[in-house]
C-alpha cells in the first residue's frame, strides 16, 4: 500500500476493484469491531481529560498563528507594500473578480458582479465548498479590516477570553484569508489550518485561560460548591437552571460572606478532539515519510542538498554541511528521520498500549463477555486481512524487483498478504509472551521503543534541528506546537516543577561528583535533568480575614510552579498582602512587579516593569477584583 | 525572592484549606464527555471525520484509487425499496473545512538545483528593466523573516499557469509607478545553479575537512528565456479605472477598450442568453409557423 505513493503509474486495474472493495470491507469491519466492543470506542474518544496539556498548546499554537499572520504585515522585497496587501487585496496580484474565477468554486455561477447573488439562499449553498467573503469584496479598507479583527481573535485565543467563540471566528477568518489564493500556501499554513479546525472543538479555554480564572475566581469568591456547579450534580436541569439557581445561591453566599471551601479544581474535557489531533499529526508524519521515496532519502544525501538550496538555509554554511555529509553525520540522520516518520503513528500505539497496562492494574480497562471479546478479535482480524490483502497486491505491483525476485510471480500476492497477516498475531503472541516472562522488556518497549520520549522528543530536536539550519515558514514552530496535546496533565505539572527548579552542584541532592572531566562531561545533561532542587520560593503574607485569605487563594490558583508560600501575619493590613523579595517586605504595585517574575501568566509584564504605571497596571491584575 | 520557613503553626480552617491544602486534581465529575445520544451523535462525525482523513492521505492513483472514487461519487443504494442518493463528498468536505493536504515537503527528493525567475520589464521606450523580485545574490544573511515572495518566485518556477497572473500585477504595478504609463512586456528568464554533488565537494578539497564547501554565487549561473507577456493583451494586465482613482492617477477615457476584464458566464450571462434564445426561438417558430407573417422584406 506504501509504495503507491511513489511516482511512477502502474496499471494495477486486475486488482483496483477487489482492492476498493476489500478497503471499503476493511473500514466497514473497523466499526463492526467497535459496534461488538462499544466500551473501548467509548474510551477511545469519550473520555474525559486533563485540559492543561491542550490548554498549552493553544498558547503555543496561537503564537505561531499569530506570528505567521503578523509576518505578513510588513513589506518585502520587491514590494513596497504589506505582503499581506499584496496577497489578499484587489491592490496586488489579484484582482477581485480574478481570483474569484480562479478559486471562488461555486461562487462564480451563482454570483454576478452587478446583479448579485441568483438566489436568496446561495450563499449558505456556499458554505458547503470554497467559499471566502473576499471573493466578493476585496479592497484594502475591507480585506485588512478583516485580517486585523482575525489578528484580534488568535490574540483573545491565545489569552483564552471567550475561548470558544473566538477560535471559531478566528478559524472562519484565517480559512476565509487563506481561501483568497493559494499561490503562498507553505507545509506550516496546511498545519495551521487542520489544527484550527479540530481546535474549533476543543475546550482548550479551560486552563491557563481568562475565561477559566473568572470562571474559578467566582466559584472561589461565592463559595459555591464545584460540585454543584457540574452537570452532574445538577442532574439533567440544563443550563438556564443552573445559571439562575447559581446565580442566586451565589448572591445569597456573597452577602453571608461565604467563601470556597477549598481551591477551585479545573474541569476536564472531552478527549475526542485531541485525538483526533494525535491521528493528524500520526498521518503527517507518515504521509511525509512514505512521499519521501526518492534516491537521495535512500542514500542519504537529501540533507546535504536540502541544506545547500539558497532559498532555505539561514546562512550559506556549505563547508559545514559537507563536513557534516563526509562524517557521515547527514547520511545518517536522514535516512533515520525518514524512517521515524513512516513509523511515526508507532508512537500512538505505544499511547494506547500505556493506557491499556494502566488501566488494567488499576481495574479501569472496559471489561466485556468473553463472547464480545472473541467475536471483536475475529472481526479485528478480517479487518487486518482485507487491508493485508490490498497491501500484498500493491506489494506485488510496486515493490522494487531486485527485492521481488525471490518470490515466485504467482505466489507473490499471496506470500505477501499472508506475511501481513501474521504481524498482529506475531506482535499479539510476542506481547502476552513478554508480559509473562520479560515484563522489564516490555515496560523498555512500552516507555521507550513505543514511548512519547522518544519519539516527541527526537521529533522536537528534529524540528529545532531544521529550524536552526533552513527557515521553512513557521512549519517546524507549529509542528513542535501541536505536539502538546500528546502529553498528560501530570507531565505539565511536572514541566512547570521543572523549569522552576534548579539544577544541584556536584555533591548536592544525591548529584556525584565526577572526577573525571570527560565523565564529568559526558553527564553533564543527564546530570542536569535528574539532579534538581526546588527553586527560590516567595512569601506571600496576609491577614487572617476571610476576604484576605480568599485574595491570596485567587494568587494561588495562577502559581503554576507551585513557588508561593503563604504565611498569616496580623501586621498585614486587611484585604491587602505583602510580598517577601530579598528580605523586604513589599505592598502594592512593588509586590506586584516583583510577583511578574513568579507567576507565568505575567512574565509578559517582567520587561516593562521598571516603566511608570506597569507596576500599577500588574497590582490591578493581580488584585484581580 | 528568599529562601523562608513560615514561622507561625501551620493554619487551620479556610486558609489551611486555600493555601497549604493541595491543590485538587481536574474535576471529573461524571466519567464520560457526554450523554448517550450526543456520544451517538458525536461519534458519526468522529468515524466520518478519521474516514475521510485517512482516506484524503491515501494517494489518488494505483490501488487506492477507487477508494477516492467511491468517497466522492453519489451511491444509490436501495432503502425501504426506494433507491436513495448517498454520497460521503469527501472533496468537498475537505474543501469546506480547509482540511484539504498534501505532505510532499522535500518530497520525493529535495531540489538539487537553486532556482530563480527572473522577472523583467520592456517599457514604452523599448527598455528592459530588472525587476529584482528573484533573490539570486540579494537575499541579505542571516536569513531571518520568512521570505514568501520568494517562495511565490518558486511556485512561478513550478506552476506555468501562475505566470500570466504575476505578468498581470506586475503591467499593473508597473503603471501604478510610472504616473499610469502602461509597460510594453513582461519576460521571464529562468535561472538556476546546480548544487554539486557530495562525492564532487568533498573531492574538491581533497579530503580535507577544513577546505570543504563552495561558495553559492561561484556556482555556473544558467539561464533560460520563459515567457514573454504583453501588458496590453493580458487580462488584467492593466490599472482599472477603480484603481486608477485609487491611485490618484489620470483616468482612462475608454476603459472598455484598454482595460481587459476577466471572461466570466455569470448566471445573470447565462439567464440573458437563454431569453434571448427563447425570443430567438420564438421568433423562428412564428416564421415556420404556417400562414405566419415572415419578416422578410416586402
Amino acid at each position: 500500500m506504501l509504495a503507491m505513493f511513489k511516482g511512477a503509474e502502474v496499471d494495477v486495474s486486475a486488482h483496483l476493484e477487489q482492492a476498493t472493495e476489500l478497503g471499503l470491507y476493511g473500514i466497514g469491519l473497523v466499526f463492526l469491531f467497535f459496534a461488538i466492543r462499544p466500551e473501548l470506542w467509548r474510551r477511545l474518544w469519550f473520555t474525559r481529560v486533563d485540559p492543561r496539556p491542550v490548554a498549552l498548546m493553544r498558547i503555543a499554537f496561537g503564537l505561531v498563528v499569530f506570528i505567521t499572520f503578523y509576518d505578513l504585515l510588513f513589506p518585502m522585497n520587491p514590494l513596497d507594500f504589506s505582503v499581506a496587501r499584496f496577497l489578499f487585496t484587489d491592490e496586488g496580484l489579484w484582482l477581485t473578480d480574478m481570483a474569484r474565477k480562479n478559486y471562488g468554486g461555486g461562487l462564480r455561477d451563482v454570483y454576478d458582479a452587478e446583479h448579485g447573488f441568483q438566489n436568496w439562499y446561495d450563499p449558505i449553498k456556499l458554505l458547503w465548498g470554497k467559499f471566502t467573503v473576499l471573493h466578493l469584496r476585496s479592497d484594502p479598507a475591507f480585506s485588512m479590516t478583516l485580517y486585523y479583527v482575525m489578528l484580534g481573535c488568535v490574540v483573545s485565543m491565545i489569552f483564552g477570553f471567550r475561548t470558544r467563540l473566538v477560535t471559531i471566528v478566528a478559524f472562519i477568518l484565517v480559512e476565509s484569508i487563506y481561501r483568497y489564493s493559494p499561490i503562498f500556501y507553505t507545509g506550516g499554513d496546511t498545519v495551521v489550518r487542520v489544527f484550527l479546525f479540530l481546535g474549533m472543538f476543543t475546550r482548550w479555554g479551560e486552563a491557563y485561560s481568562i475565561d477559566s480564572w473568572l470562571r474559578r475566581k467566582t466559584l472561589l469568591l461565592r463559595g459555591t460548591d464545584a460540585e454543584f456547579m457540574s452537570p452532574a450534580g445538577l442532574g439533567t436541569g440544563g443550563k438556564f437552571v443552573r445559571f439562575l439557581v447559581l446565580g442566586f445561591l451565589g448572591i445569597w453566599r456573597q452577602s453571608k460572606g461565604a467563601v470556597a471551601t477549598a481551591i477551585p479544581p479545573l474541569r476536564t474535557i472531552p478527549a475526542w478532539p485531541i485525538r483526533l489531533m494525535m491521528l493528524q499529526l500520526s498521518i503527517i508524519y507518515m504521509a511525509t515519510g512514505i512521499l519521501k521515496s526518492g534516491s537521495t532519502w535512500k542514500d542519504g544525501t537529501a540533507l546535504y542538498f536540502a541544506l545547500n538550496l539558497d532559498h532555505f538555509y539561514r546562512v550559506p554554511v556549505t563547508g559545514l554541511v559537507t563536513f557534516m555529509h563526509w562524517s557521515l553525520i547527514l547520511p545518517n540522520t536522514a535516512i533515520f528521520v525518514r524512517w521515524w516518520e513512516v513509523l511515526f503513528p508507532v508512537v500512538a500505539i505505544g499511547a494506547a498500549l500505556n493506557a491499556f497496562e494502566r488501566e488494567r492494574l488499576r481495574g479501569e480497562w472496559p471489561k466485556a463477555a468473553l463472547w464480545r471479546k472473541l467475536t471483536s478479535i475475529g472481526v479485528f482480524l478480517a479487518a487486518w486481512g482485507a487491508f493485508a490483502w490490498v497491501a500484498g497486491a500493491a506489494g506485488m505491483y510496486f515493490l522494487p524487483k531486485e527485492v521481488q525476485s525471490h518470490v515466485h510471480p504467482a505466489q507473490r500476492h499471496a506470500v505477501y498478504g499472508w506475511a501481513l497477516m501474521a504481524v498482529p498475531i506475531l506482535c499479539i503472541g510476542l506481547y502476552w509472551a513478554l508480559r509473562l516472562f520479560a515484563p522489564k522488556v516490555l515496560w523498555f518497549i512500552r516507555t521507550w521503543v513505543f514511548g512519547k520520549r522518544f519519539w516527541l522528543v527526537f521529533g522536537f530536536a528534529l524540528h529545532i534541528g531544521i529550524d536552526v539550519g533552513m527557515n521553512v515558514g513557521t512549519f517546524a514552530e507549529v509542528m513542535m506546537s501541536v505536539y502538546l496535546c500528546w502529553l498528560s496533565g501530570p507531565e505539565v505539572e511536572t514541566f512547570w516543577t521543572f523549569v522552576y527548579s534548579r539544577r544541584c552542584a556536584p555533591g548536592e541532592g544525591g548529584r556525584p561528583s565526577r572526577d573525571s572531566k570527560v565523565m564529568g562531561l559526558l553527564h553533564l545533561l543527564p546530570d542536569w535533568f535528574k539532579y534538581r532542587k526546588p527553586g527560590p520560593r516567595t512569601v506571600v503574607r496576609h491577614d487572617s480575614a476571610d476576604g484576605s485569605v480568599c485574595r491570596a487563594g485567587l494568587l494561588r490558583m495562577l502559581d503554576l510552579g507551585g513557588r508561593l508560600d503563604f504565611v498569616e501575619d496580623d501586621d498585614v493590613p486587611a484585604q491587602t498582602l505583602v510580598v517577601e523579595h530579598d528580605g523586604e517586605k513589599l505592598q502594592g504595585s512593588q509586590a506586584a512587579a516583583s510577583l511578574t517574575k513568579v507567576l507565568p501568566i505575567f512574565l509578559w509584564l517582567r520587561p516593562l516593569r521598571k516603566v511608570p504605571g506597569v507596576g500599577a497596571l500588574a497590582r490591578r491584575l493581580m488584585s484581580q477584583r | 525572592m528568599s529562601e523562608h520557613t513560615p514561622t507561625k503553626p501551620a493554619p487551620q480552617g479556610l486558609a489551611h484549606d486555600l493555601l497549604h491544602a493541595p491543590v485538587p486534581e481536574p474535576e471529573r465529575s461524571q466519567p464520560w464527555a457526554y450523554r448517550t445520544w450526543a456520544m451517538a451523535l458525536v461519534s458519526l462525525f468522529v468515524a466520518y471525520h478519521a474516514t475521510i482523513l485517512m482516506v484524503h492521505n491515501l494517494p489518488n492513483k494505483g490501488l487506492s484509487k477507487g477508494l477516492h472514487k467511491w468517497f466522492n461519487d453519489t451511491h444509490e443504494p436501495e432503502f425501504l425499496g426506494k433507491p436513495r442518493k448517498l454520497s460521503f463528498d469527501m472533496r468537498t468536505y475537505m474543501l469546506a473545512t480547509g482540511n484539504t493536504q498534501s505532505w510532499a515537503m522535500f518530497a520525493p527528493n529535495p531540489h538539487r538545483s537553486n532556482t530563480f525567475m527572473k522577472v523583467m520589464v520592456k517599457d514604452k521606450d523599448g527598455d528592459i528593466w530588472d525587476m529584482a523580485h528573484d533573490i539570486y545574490g540579494r537575499r541579505r544573511y542571516p536569513y531571518l523573516f520568512y521570505d514568501r515572495m520568494g517562495k511565490i518566485n518558486r511556485r512561478i518556477i513550478e506552476q506555468k499557469g501562475y505566470r500570466r497572473h504575476y505578468a498581470a500585477w506586475v503591467c499593473r504595478e508597473w503603471e501604478r509607478t510610472h504616473d499610469g504609463v502602461p509597460a510594453i512586456e513582461i519576460q521571464f528568464v529562468k535561472m538556476w545553479t546546480r548544487v554539486p554533488p557530495p562525492e564532487k565537494a568533498i573531492a574538491d578539497a581533497g579530503g580535507n575537512p577544513f577546505k570543504m564547501g563552495y561558495d553559492p554565487m561561484e556556482l555556473k549561473l544558467f539561464q533560460r528565456e520563459e515567457d514573454g507577456i504583453r501588458c496590453r493583451t493580458t487580462r488584467h494586465g492593466q490599472l482599472p479605472n477603480y484603481l486608477r482613482e485609487r491611485y490618484g492617477l489620470p483616468l482612462l477615457e475608454k476603459e472598455d477598450k484598454v482595460f481587459r476584464p476577466v471572461v466570466h458566464r455569470s448566471w445573470w450571462d447565462k439567464k440573458e442568453t437563454a431569453e434571448r434564445a427563447k425570443k430567438a426561438g420564438g421568433l423562428v417558430g412564428k416564421r415556420l409557423r404556417p400562414g405566419a407573417k415572415t419578416g422578410g422584406a416586402k
